[in-house]
């Protein structure tokens, strides 16, 4: 199968995924997110440009299916691709601790951008209550849960699409 | 990586954000209607929601339906018991809707009020990005669902419509912070504005309550009919705390939801039906709606 096809699947399973099961996988109210750490694996496995445009299709799909505000996902997981192809380029990927600071690093970067973008165009969501009681929790949450992806994942990236999709 | 970042290339990726913030600022829930591409992108999610909570569903229920089976062959009798009963009762109801029709046409009351029928739907997938409170439903313009339409469950008020698509609805759930309406204290009849404090640990506040209002833990909260997307009467919590806000002046007080929204598995949707007619009240046996009536008995 071709590469871009599996990573469309991927991505669509990963959306569909976070909606319909990640709720129920929720403790006191943080849920983890499956998209973020599908953006921030493909940017520390396959490179900035593929891992800010992986972080731009997965995000623009969620704001989609979210049906509002568009394009704040979007920004947000493009500049957590960007922050994670930056910082973790050029580290050894197989060691765990490589994937779960990427993850730990991303989903700070993504949280606390969405939130400043949220509130620059006045969406309601509270900044300083969610940064506080929410991103640290959630941000444990995606690394613990990263921690069980990063195997699969890898092996999809590594293994299963050894072609780059922009080579 | 070139090192070297020419102004033009800032200048574009700035414009592209502020275009972009731009499009997320238009794009709010308070506009007419999503987008064809919204509508598109949440079409063809619906069925893959659809397996993924199909297959989901039934790994979570396996253990509970192994485990369950002979508590669930009583349950089922004694639920056979009870709609013998309720039967009953709803015959008195009918007796009493009818009469209540025919006396309001006496009256010659103005009958603005739309009746509503529900529609059950199924909840496919929840919003999983912990921002916003909301669940996408099977069914969408195919079943008649428009946008602010009220939802309910056998406990009480869900939420409304958001936006609608060919197959699917997202409901914006009472416990979003987008979620405010009006209220009132079902006993004293005293109207306030309920909204989400805290959406994850589902925490309302009922709001704007004058200061020499007696409040009462326990008393029902139900929606007031103002603004004109619920109906008045719609179930929505019971006072758990009262607090005295704004200098004294005002009072404050924290609703718990009858709903219980993290075990949400199916809603109903109140569509409209057109007012009746005073023609059609001759041929009175005939306008019986076929479903019963959304609201919910009073607890009180």
């Amino acid at each position: 199968m071709k590469p871009k096809i599996i990573l469309a699947i991927i991505i669509l399973l990963s959306i569909a995924f976070q909606d319909a099961c990640c709720p129920y996988l929720a403790i006191s109210g943080i849920i983890p997110n499956i998209p973020l750490i599908l953006a921030v694996f493909a940017a520390l496995l396959k490179g900035e440009k593929y891992g800010i445009v992986c972080g731009c299709i997965v995000g623009l799909l969620m704001d989609l299916n979210a049906g509002k505000y568009l394009g704040l996902n979007m920004l947000s997981l493009m500049l957590v691709a960007l922050v994670v192809a930056r910082t973790m380029t050029g580290l050894y990927r197989a060691n765990y601790i490589i994937p779960l600071s990427a993850t730990a690093i991303g989903s700070l970067v993504y949280y606390i951008s969405f939130l400043l973008l949220s509130n620059l165009i006045g969406t309601g969501v509270a900044f300083w209550e969610n940064l506080v009681s929410f991103s640290l929790a959630a941000t444990l949450y995606n690394t613990f849960i990263a921690l069980l992806l990063y195997v699969i994942i890898y092996i999809i990236f590594e293994k299963i699409m050894k072609r780059n999709i922009f080579d | 990586m070139p090192n070297k970042v020419s102004y033009g290339r800032i200048f574009l990726i700035a414009a592209a954000i502020i275009i972009v913030l731009v499009i997320a600022a238009l794009t709010n829930p308070s506009r007419s209607d999503i987008t064809v591409v919204e509508k598109l992108t949440q079409d063809i999610m619906a069925p893959v929601k659809s397996v993924i909570t199909f297959v989901y569903d039934k790994i979570r229920s396996l253990p509970l339906y192994l485990g369950d089976i002979n508590k669930t062959i009583d349950e089922n009798e004694a639920l056979k018991r009870e709609i013998l009963g309720l039967r009953q009762e709803m015959d008195k109801y009918e007796a009493a809707y009818k009469e209540g029709i025919r006396l309001r046409a006496l009256l010659g009351i103005a009958d603005d009020m739309t009746e509503w029928i529900p529609v059950a739907a199924k909840i496919i997938g929840r919003d999983g990005s912990s921002w916003y409170s909301t669940v996408t439903i099977r069914g969408g313009e195919d079943k008649g669902f428009e946008k602010n339409m009220p939802v309910i469950n056998a406990d009480g008020l869900v939420g409304r419509i958001q936006s609608v698509s060919q197959y699917t609805s997202e409901i914006l759930l009472l416990t979003d912070y987008g979620g405010a309406m009006g209220a009132l204290i079902q006993t004293s009849r005293t109207p306030g504005v309920i909204e989400s404090v805290d959406s994850r640990n589902v925490v309302l506040q009922l709001i704007h309550i004058p200061a020499d209002v007696d409040i009462e833990l326990g008393q029902v909260i139900v929606t007031s009919g103002l603004g004109g997307v619920f109906p008045m009467g719609l179930r929505i919590g019971y006072i758990s705390e009262v607090s005295t806000v704004d200098g004294g002046l005002m009072q404050q007080a924290y609703v718990k939801p009858f709903v219980d929204f993290n075990r949400l598995e199916e809603v109903m949707v109140l569509t409209h039906i057109p007012a009746i007619e005073e023609d059609v009240l001759d041929e009175e046996e005939t306008v019986m709606p076929t479903t019963e009536s959304p609201l919910p008995p009073s607890d009180e």
